[in-house]
């Protein structure tokens, strides 16, 4: 693909961000990935925004971000799914032309909604509302699957989840520190068995803005000096049909990785990094074994999910993760020499749509 | 449309009221008028030869109008389960066992309670509850026309 990441930002991770609007974190990790490309606002020709209504508590939440996220006048689109499937929409619209300089923005102040009810509202209201499902009910129904089809223990997810945050804690971008304890993850109550709350990767408020540039751009600008190429990029969508193999399958996921992987021309034993978006140490377990063939070392150097979990843009954040390695930018988490690196997202209930993105060095 | 807010030291309190009245529609309302008489109906699809439940107007797959009823067995097989051990807001109050089950002779698997199950250890009533497990539907002797006028019972 010939679209490549000519800047980045992300708003400093905390559970929540007292003291600070929604438009100021958008204007603030905008205006810094503006800064970190080297270019203005009048250069940028196209912007992408992924924003959820639900979680911002406002209808319509990315046009009235808009301004803030830099596409005030501009020629903009809107995204629903995931910040990560922004990137996907921003970066195929400037593969296709004739844009050249593009924006992609996604945020989630996750401290402002009530989640779990928010996820609730998301079931239809004729035969599953009744019942009720929100995002842990479906984890948990998720963990005890892929407990049932593979055999992962309690142990095997909080290990995860340990490991994770260990990872976590040396990461500098990360918002949740110190990792928990086994114990403390052990003595935390059940949601929706087998699932803990201790599973789960904690909530935080978040924001990531990318500066995506086109090949033609960058042969008009020589000076410009791209952070990574996007080489690959995949995203598919499983039944909503909460059944065993719908669950325990994860077919989007295979199919999502297989594409992005496919356009990049690479398998999974060629990635040095690969940020995953875990919402628990369930996920991961599973994650895990679908991407048995990559380095373990290269899964979520950054911690992951158990870094920092703006929910609905954690998968973009995993993304900039990704970018930052190639770069050489990520500080205490950095790998050595990444040539390719990939980030992994989801939405839905029990991660029914997966996006994933590969990235090379440039 | 109600929405108020109150004013905190850093923050500004928000709450919608917000009142929806969906259409039921012939599908759902043929299946719901069923629930009233104990029975199940499940939508099929003649061109694809699968049988949906909650029924579906339409087939998935064909993209054809579903075109016949099926009257699903009052037995079936646990896809997916699990027990609900937390207290969440506009949820029923925990514990409680919810599973995604195939009803005989359908091709898809539908939420429900499982109740009659006890579940003050949870990890042991957990596995009673693994996919495969056979289980029978229970009707309510008062009924709404509603999902909620039956729950499943381990068989």
């Amino acid at each position: 693909m010939d679209v490549f990441v000519l800047g980045l930002a992300l708003a400093p991770a905390r559970t929540r961000a007292a003291g600070e609007r929604l438009e100021e974190m958008v204007f603030t990790v905008t205006r810094a990935a503006l800064d970190d490309a080297g270019v203005e606002r009048a250069a940028i020709d196209q912007v992408t925004l992924a924003a959820c209504d639900e979680l911002d508590g406002r209808s319509i939440s990315s046009m009235l971000l808009a301004m803030p996220a830099g596409a005030y006048l501009k020629d903009e689109m809107k995204c629903t799914d995931s910040g990560l499937t922004g990137l996907c929409l921003g970066a195929t619209r400037l593969a296709a032309g004739p844009f050249g300089l593009g924006l992609v923005v996604s945020w989630n102040k996750s401290s402002t909604a009530p989640f779990e009810d928010v996820m609730r509202m998301r079931a239809e209201p004729f035969f599953t509302r009744p019942i009720g499902l929100n995002a842990a009910i479906a984890d948990g129904l998720f963990a005890g699957a892929v407990a049932a089809a593979y055999g992962f223990s309690e142990h095997d997810a909080t290990r995860q989840v340990l490991d994770n945050a260990a990872r976590a804690a040396r990461n500098p971008r990360a918002a949740t520190k110190p990792a928990p304890s086994e114990q403390a993850i052990a003595a935390s109550p059940y949601l929706a068995y087998p699932l803990r709350q201790g599973h789960r990767a904690p909530l935080s408020d978040g924001a990531v803005a990318m500066v995506l540039a086109s090949g033609d751009w960058l042969a008009r600008h020589p000076a410009a000096r791209p952070l990574a190429r996007i080489a690959g990029l995949g995203w598919s969508v499983a039944s909503y049909q909460l059944g065993r193999e719908r669950l325990a399958g994860l077919s989007s996921l295979h199919e999502a990785s297989s594409r992005a992987l496919g356009m990049a021309g690479i398998d999974l034993a060629a990635l040095d990094v690969l940020e995953l978006d875990s919402q628990t140490g369930w996920h991961d377990a599973a994650y895990r074994r679908v991407f048995a063939a990559a380095d373990p070392a290269a899964l979520s150097p950054s911690g992951g999910a158990f870094a920092q979990n703006p929910y609905f843009c954690t998968g973009l954040v995993g993304a900039a993760e990704a970018v930052l390695q190639t770069a050489q930018r990520a500080g205490p988490v950095q790998r050595p020499r990444p040539a390719w690196a990939a980030a992994q997202g989801a939405h839905g209930y029990a991660q029914q749509g997966q996006v994933v993105a590969v990235f090379e060095r440039v | 449309m109600t929405t108020t807010q109150a004013v905190d030291d850093d923050v500004i309190h928000g709450e919608w009221h917000v009142r929806y009245t969906y259409s039921v529609g012939k599908v759902a309302g043929t299946f719901f008028a069923a629930l009233r008489e104990g029975r199940i109906l499940a939508s099929r699809c003649s061109d694809s030869g699968l049988v949906y439940l909650p029924p579906r107007a339409y087939c998935e797959r064909s993209f054809q109008p579903c075109d016949g009823w099926v009257e699903a067995g009052l037995a079936g097989e646990i896809e997916a389960a699990t027990i609900v051990t937390a207290a969440f807001e506009h949820l029923p109050p925990p514990p409680y066992a919810i599973a995604y089950v195939r009803l005989d002779g359908v091709s898809t698997a539908m939420v429900n309670f499982v109740r009659g199950l006890a579940l003050s250890d949870v990890p042991a009533a957990a596995a009673r509850l693994r996919p495969g497990t056979r289980v029978n539907v229970v009707f309510g002797a008062q009924r709404a026309g509603r999902i909620t006028d039956f729950h499943y019972e381990l068989a």
